[in-house]
């Protein structure tokens, strides 16, 4: 078998898929996913997103243009042994117990049995699966340690390529965040991370860029993080009682502080900021301008204001 | 070879932990040992056809049941070709099938051998048997390739039903009655062990019947789920 190119990402080309005469699930969409970057999917309901990652994983048949990763087929065997795949609707055989349920992957892999039992339990302290958890049947399991479960099957082997659909549905906030460090790490290891997903949110967090699909089309790609920064925005909030501070003064305050100002209303304004220092720098220097600070929120993500910006 | 193995391994092992895929040839297991043995009586060895419900027993969960339930998309983005996923599947609810109908004609002629009357070529029995499970499960599978759900098994019946038309008629033979015989011997894939052992010379005819039969059904399983879609936006 041939290797594959090292550092290799995933090429869309002209890809239109239809289901049946009336319905055109994707048509002519084209873009790049480069290679060791998190690059989301978002779009409404019906929009083509899930039939996108059908062909994306191979399990669809383009009706025109074509998908590679590492510039072979998404169905070469070569490309499988690198994929991990996390499905929105996980199913799993309930009689099993996680252990089995990872053995069985592990096996199909072609990975040394000697380190079977190591890898697995490796796995699962990856995933945070509670020890006591992994000797119970699966058919026990709520969405969200299902979902550990599905993670740790989608991880071993050390996939290159990790296509996530929905990873975020049913997992509580703690899970949520653990999922968010868990992919930082692969990211930096070198992981190409594709996630569809619609909670906008962990995707500002997690994703370099996002693609946004709407009606089969590709509407936009847009660029959340270049160089491993976000920008985000806070909203500032002062008292009810006390004047609302000018437009210079909050001007003044932002330049002070490395931020910008992105909107001014009568009780609150909004400020772009980078780093957490810069918050921290915004706070005190909003303070030493006699402004009665009453609340600091993150404001409407960035990513709500693209789609809902794209969509009208 | 790993991964067909690790394949058929896994699927056997949950045929025998899966409550659908035991309890039916369980059942059919103590109806035939304690109903037809013990309260009717000694009866000679049972015919390889008998075998039916362990085969379907085994075949409960196909590869239809895995699609309808949003496992195979899972299962296929595992590096394993196609082929030997179905042929593993095959594999699997034969072995399964075959380990039961064993087992059956293990306490067949425990019973037989208790009641003192002659146990005859259980060699000859076990390979008919097994060659049948081999031989049904291939066409359920080529079934359950392009069929959702359970209805492999619809279809079987309905395939078995106008196989049997045509049989036990005395009238002289028909186009339609030769039809349903071939109808019969393509979905029940068998071997008559013992006759074909014991002409001499040993006929080969019949296993080299089996294999074609068999092939053809497996190559025609293959080529159907090749180009299957497997996402949950297909369905």
């Amino acid at each position: 078998m041939t290797a594959l190119a090292p550092a290799s990402g995933i090429r869309i080309v002209h890809v239109s898929k239809r289901f049946s005469r009336k319905v055109l699930a994707l048509d002519d969409v084209s873009f790049d996913i480069h290679s060791g970057e998190a690059f989301g999917i978002i779009g409404p309901n019906g929009a083509g997103k899930t039939t996108l990652f059908g062909c994306l994983l191979g399990l669809l048949n383009t009706d025109a243009g074509h998908v590679t990763i590492a510039g072979v087929a998404p169905d070469d065997l070569r490309v499988r042994t690198m994929t991990g795949y996390v499905p929105e609707r996980l199913v799993f055989d309930p009689t099993m117990t996680p252990r089995q349920a990872l053995q069985v992957r592990h096996g199909l892999l072609g990975l040394p049995k000697h380190t079977r039992a190591a890898d697995l339990e490796a796995m699962l302290d990856r995933v945070m699966l509670a020890p006591e958890a992994r000797s119970r049947t699966l058919r026990t399991f709520s969405r969200g340690m299902l979902q550990r479960v599905g993670l740790a099957h989608a991880l071993l082997g050390s996939p290159r390529y990790l296509f996530l659909d929905e990873p975020t549905l049913g997992i509580d906030p703690v899970g949520s965040v653990q999922l968010r460090e868990l992919l930082g790490s692969l990211k930096a290891a070198g992981t190409t991370v594709v996630i569809n997903s619609h909670d906008l949110s962990h995707l500002e967090r997690v994703c370099d860029r996002v693609a946004l699909i709407s009606a089969g089309k590709l509407e936009r790609v847009e660029i959340l993080r270049a160089g491993g920064a976000a920008r985000r925005v806070l909203r500032v909030c002062w008292a009810r009682s006390s004047p609302p501070p000018s437009v210079s003064t909050l001007e003044a305050c932002a330049q002070r502080a490395k931020t910008t100002v992105t909107q001014i209303e009568a009780k609150h304004a909004s400020f772009a900021v980078d780093d957490e220092a810069q918050v921290t720098a915004l706070i005190r220097v909003l303070l030493e301008h006699d402004v009665q600070v009453t609340e600091v929120a993150p404001d409407q993500t960035r990513l709500e204001r693209f789609f809902e910006g794209a969509r009208a | 070879m790993n991964v067909f193995f690790v394949l058929w391994q896994s699927q056997v092992i949950r045929s025998f932990h899966r409550l659908s895929t035991l309890a039916v040839p369980l059942a059919y297991l103590v109806f035939e040992s304690v109903f037809r043995f013990i309260v009717m009586g000694g009866q000679p060895i049972d015919s390889a056809t008998r075998m039916l419900p362990f085969v379907v027993g085994a075949s409960l969960a196909g590869i239809g049941v895995e699609s309808s339930s949003g496992a195979l998309p899972l299962l296929l983005t595992a590096p394993i070709r196609r082929s030997t996923y179905v042929l593993s599947h095959w594999a699997s609810s034969a072995t399964v099938a075959s380990v039961w109908s064993l087992v059956q004609l293990l306490v067949q002629i425990a019973i037989l051998a208790q009641a003192e009357v002659s146990v005859l070529s259980p060699l000859s029995a076990a390979a008919e048997r097994v060659l049948f499970c081999f031989g049904v499960a291939a066409v359920l599978t080529c079934l359950s390739t392009r069929l959702p759900g359970q209805t492999h098994l619809l279809a079987f019946g309905v395939l078995l039903y106008v196989g049997g038309m045509g049989l036990g008629s005395t009238e002289p033979a028909t186009l339609l009655r030769s039809m349903t015989q071939v109808m019969n011997d393509l979905v029940q894939p068998s071997v008559e062990v013992s006759s074909a052992v014991h002409s001499t010379p040993v006929a080969v005819a019949p296993f080299a019947k089996w294999c074609t039969q068999v092939s053809l059904l497996l190559l025609a399983a293959v080529a159907l789920f090749r180009n299957r879609e497997a996402s949950y936006a297909a369905r």
